[in-house]
């Protein structure tokens, strides 16, 4: 990899994204939601906090990272870019980049939107951002499999309401899929945050959900390495 | 150091049950333009594909003496950021090649694309996104381009463009492999070129070599009152035309030069379109 080509693209990519109204709002609608909820007196703070959080998490990290990759192969950039000497990793790096920095400022203005306290900050933040690496794979899956635009957003609907489960979940009431949520990423992520919110944190009762978050990481990247050997970049 | 910069030995190529390349063999010299003519489906754009590591082929081998960042390529469905400006994009490949800025200026001034600079790509003609496509495959000056029928479908005005720009760059030591079912294109602008057709090279050589291989024998004799007969060159026939017509004088007389068209057509029994 070589840090140049890596850094043309980033720069391209972000102001290419932030001409593509299509696409940003991905990044909007999480802080839309955050303004909204937060006028309502009636919703916790940590629940709305959560709740925009993992709104943020399935639509960057995944539909985004999906889409924005799908489109260079719908309009042939990115075979162009192959073919001008750039590596398919360098440009999966970068859309990572741009997608993660989506991400760290939407999880930053959430936070403050949702006027959390200050001293926690540094906590919340460094949980969701955890999240988030591990989930950014799964969006890079969606786009390797995705030919065009289209088939992004459909194939990332699949991830995003498995992200979002731990919402839904409190409005059913079935064991089986209480399980099952309760083995996803997010819903580690919610349970965390809760005992940071009554400073309640400590190993014990944290541990597990780190391991799951932990055991997701590992599991997308490998996902990821198998998708890319299987179907490469440019299918 | 060999002179020569691709050569390929019996590649060949099957697709599914069908054959698509029959052992092509042909070496490209360094600083030529070399065309490689054939109708549609013949398997112009797979041989490229092969040169540039994008196939692999089924068998035989094939050698290009640069490195990856010494080629261009503008391929058949090349592609360019719709949102952005014309500026922008060139800039971007200029800046993924570690190319001077200045170079943009002078390459858009070249593609006659200065003026549009400002234009987002979306809002480009297509002969307009053609040049801007060739001007992004040629920024870091390679020493060898591949382009796959690149006046394809543009007016002639721009296609002269695009010529002069394609002789400049080979005057200045760029080797070109191009494709094109154009044979005046060819004629205009290869020193060498390879007539491919389904899948095998009928003949390779430069435009003018060919022309004498394939002259006609025949002479056409033009008279002063307008009348042309075409006659063999041998003198005997010769002798009898002019005695047959002892009263009538003569305007000029000229052998003819068949053109690549006509040459490929006798080759192949097939239309170039
Ligand atoms: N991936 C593929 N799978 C199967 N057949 C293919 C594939 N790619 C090309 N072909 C076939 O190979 C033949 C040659 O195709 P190719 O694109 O090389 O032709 P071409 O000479 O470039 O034609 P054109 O002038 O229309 O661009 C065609 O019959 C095409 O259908
Ligand atoms: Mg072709």
């Amino acid at each position: 990899m070589r840090f140049y080509k890596i850094k043309a693209l980033f720069k391209l990519g972000l102001e290419d994204l932030l001409k593509n109204m299509n696409v940003f709002i991905y990044i909007i609608l999480p802080l839309g939601f955050a303004l909204l909820y937060s006028r309502m007196d009636a919703m916790p703070k940590g629940y709305i906090f959560s709740l925009c959080i993992l709104l943020n998490l399935s639509m960057v990290p995944v539909a985004l990272m999906g889409t924005i990759i799908a489109e260079e192969k719908e309009k042939n950039t990115l075979r162009t870019l192959i073919l001008n000497d750039v590596k398919a990793t360098e440009i999966l790096l970068s859309k990572a980049l741009i997608c993660m920095l989506f991400v760290l400022i939407n999880n930053i203005l959430i936070y403050f939107i949702t006027s959390l306290p200050i001293n926690t900050f540094v906590l919340y933040q460094l949980v969701a951002f955890f999240v988030s690496c591990a989930v950014i794979f799964l969006g890079a899956v969606v786009g390797l499999f995705s030919k065009n635009q289209m088939s992004a957003g459909l194939l990332s609907m699949p991830f995003m309401l498995l992200l979002m489960a731990p919402l839904f979940v409190l409005m059913v009431e079935n064991k089986v899929i209480e399980n099952i949520v309760s083995v996803l990423p997010t819903d580690a992520m919610m349970e965390i945050f809760s005992h940071i919110s009554d400073s309640s944190m400590n190993f014990s009762n944290v541990g597990i959900p780190f391991l799951i978050i932990t055991i997701w990481f590992v599991g997308s990247i490998v996902l990821f390495n198998i998708a890319y050997k299987k179907v490469g970049v440019d299918n | 150091m060999s002179e020569n910069i691709i050569s390929t030995d019996k590649l060949s190529i099957i697709f599914g049950e069908k054959k698509i390349l029959k052992d092509i063999t042909f070496q490209v010299k360094k600083k030529e333009i070399f065309g490689f003519l054939g109708p549609s489906g013949a398997g112009k754009t797979t041989t490229i594909k092969i040169l540039t590591k994008q196939l692999n082929p089924s068998s035989g081998s094939s050698e290009v003496n640069a490195l990856k960042d010494e080629i261009g390529i503008l391929s058949d469905n090349s592609g360019a950021y719709e949102r952005l400006t014309v500026y922008r994009n060139l800039c971007f490949f200029a800046e993924l090649s570690r190319t001077d800025k200045k170079k943009v200026e002078e390459i858009l001034k070249k593609v006659k694309l200065w003026e549009d600079k400002d234009k987002k790509v979306k809002d480009l003609s297509k002969g307009m996104k053609q040049r801007l496509l060739l001007a992004c495959a040629v920024i870091h000056s390679p020493k060898l381009l591949f382009l796959d029928e690149p006046t394809a479908a543009l007016d002639p005005a721009t296609t002269e463009e695009i010529h002069k720009l394609l002789l400049d760059l080979r005057d200045n030591g760029t080797t070109i492999f191009l494709t094109t079912h154009n044979m005046e294109e060819a004629d205009e602008l290869c020193d060498r070129v390879a007539f491919l057709n389904k899948g095998e090279i009928v003949e390779l050589g430069c435009p003018s070599d060919l022309k004498l291989k394939y002259a006609k024998d025949t002479v056409a004799i033009l008279f002063e009152d307008e009348m042309e007969i075409t006659v063999k060159k041998d003198m005997n026939s010769l002798m009898e035309i002019l005695k047959d017509n002892s009263g009538n004088t003569i305007k000029s007389i000229h052998s003819q030069e068949p053109n690549l068209a006509e040459i490929f057509l006798s080759l192949t029994g097939r239309e170039l379109k």
